[in-house]
């Protein structure tokens, strides 16, 4: 039996706003084939939403700065961010609440300060898809449905700034 | 379970197979820590297993796959893509277990389990009793059961 994910809070933290099915949620994609192919019909590729090893408590999206929540990063801010990370970061995606609503997916703000001995920079829209886990993806069970989260997810995504 | 496509060519796959080869062998290396997140590299065993997959898929005239790349669990992905845009990513697992997801746009995307030894005999050909993964001139995804 796949182990559940932690649970997120009934209520956001005190100063943490809910997730508005109506914003958008950004997620950085590797140029390379395993995330994001320019040479393909449909570029973006499953393992874009596939979570690696750092991902046990959920899969890593930003919330877009938006004219009520001008706190949070833009593309272009959070394209920079990946960039200074992993190098080969270079492009944006993004998918509404709504859209992770249907497919079942809940989102857990969980905002990220800045840590100047890690050299970890704020991004205050931080939240995670806890059920799309590592934790999970190494049960058959959470693999399968990890797996076809990630295949939609593919295909309702959009590109917020392509790499290259 | 029987998926059958409508007949079209073969693949838009820009790879040729001796590159899919390559790039099986190459599984190698990806040492510990390949994605400098944690990820574990791909156990020898498994490399044996896709490259024997690919020996059998070739035997069978499959268009060569678009991709071959391991997961952050030290699995290997090897993805077909075709002209349609169907997308299938068959994820090799230890075992011999072949998990294939196939992508079609306005589908929801279907799962599947299969085994190594639903595709081959013990002497590593297709065996003409368990029909291959793929039959190439049709799109027949094809299982035992």
């Amino acid at each position: 039996m796949p182990t559940e994910p932690e649970e997120p809070p009934a209520m956001p933290a005190p100063g943490v706003t809910a997730v508005n099915t109506k914003e958008l949620l950004m997620r950085g994609v590797l140029n390379q084939p395993k995330q994001y192919d320019s040479r393909r019909q449909v570029p973006l590729q499953e393992g874009a939403f596939l979570p690696r090893k750092v991902d046990n408590t959920g899969l890593s999206v930003s919330r877009r700065q938006s004219d009520t929540h001008p706190e949070f990063l833009t593309p272009e801010q959070l394209k920079t961010r990946c960039r200074a990370h992993r190098p080969e970061t270079s492009g944006v995606i993004q998918v509404s609440g709504k859209q992770l609503e249907e497919l079942g997916l809940r989102i857990q703000p969980d905002p990220v300060e800045a840590n100047a001995e890690t050299g970890i920079l704020a991004d205050p829209g931080h939240s995670l898809l806890p059920d799309i886990n590592f934790v999970d993806f190494a049960t058959d069970i959470g693999r399968e449905r990890i797996r076809v989260w990630a295949a939609q997810l593919v295909e309702i995504a959009q590109v917020a700034i392509a790499p290259g | 379970m029987n998926l059958t496509m409508n007949r079209e060519p073969l693949s838009v796959s820009i790879r040729q197979w001796e590159v899919a080869f390559d790039d099986a062998r190459d599984l190698d290396t990806y040492l510990a820590n390949w994605d400098g997140e944690g990820a574990d590299p791909v156990p020898l065993a498994l490399i044996e297993t896709t490259l024997r997959l690919l020996e059998i898929w070739k035997s069978q005239d499959h268009p060569a796959p678009a991709d071959i790349y391991p997961l952050a669990d030290g699995t290997v992905m090897v993805e077909f893509h075709y002209v349609s845009g169907v997308v299938d990513s068959a994820n090799i697992r230890t075992g011999g277990r072949i998990e294939i997801v196939r992508r079609e746009l306005g589908t929801k995307p279907t799962f599947t389990v299969i085994h190594l030894s639903d595709l081959a005999d013990d002497a590593g050909d297709a065996s003409p009793s368990n029909p291959p993964l793929f039959i190439s001139d049709e799109f027949t995804f094809s299982l035992a059961t």
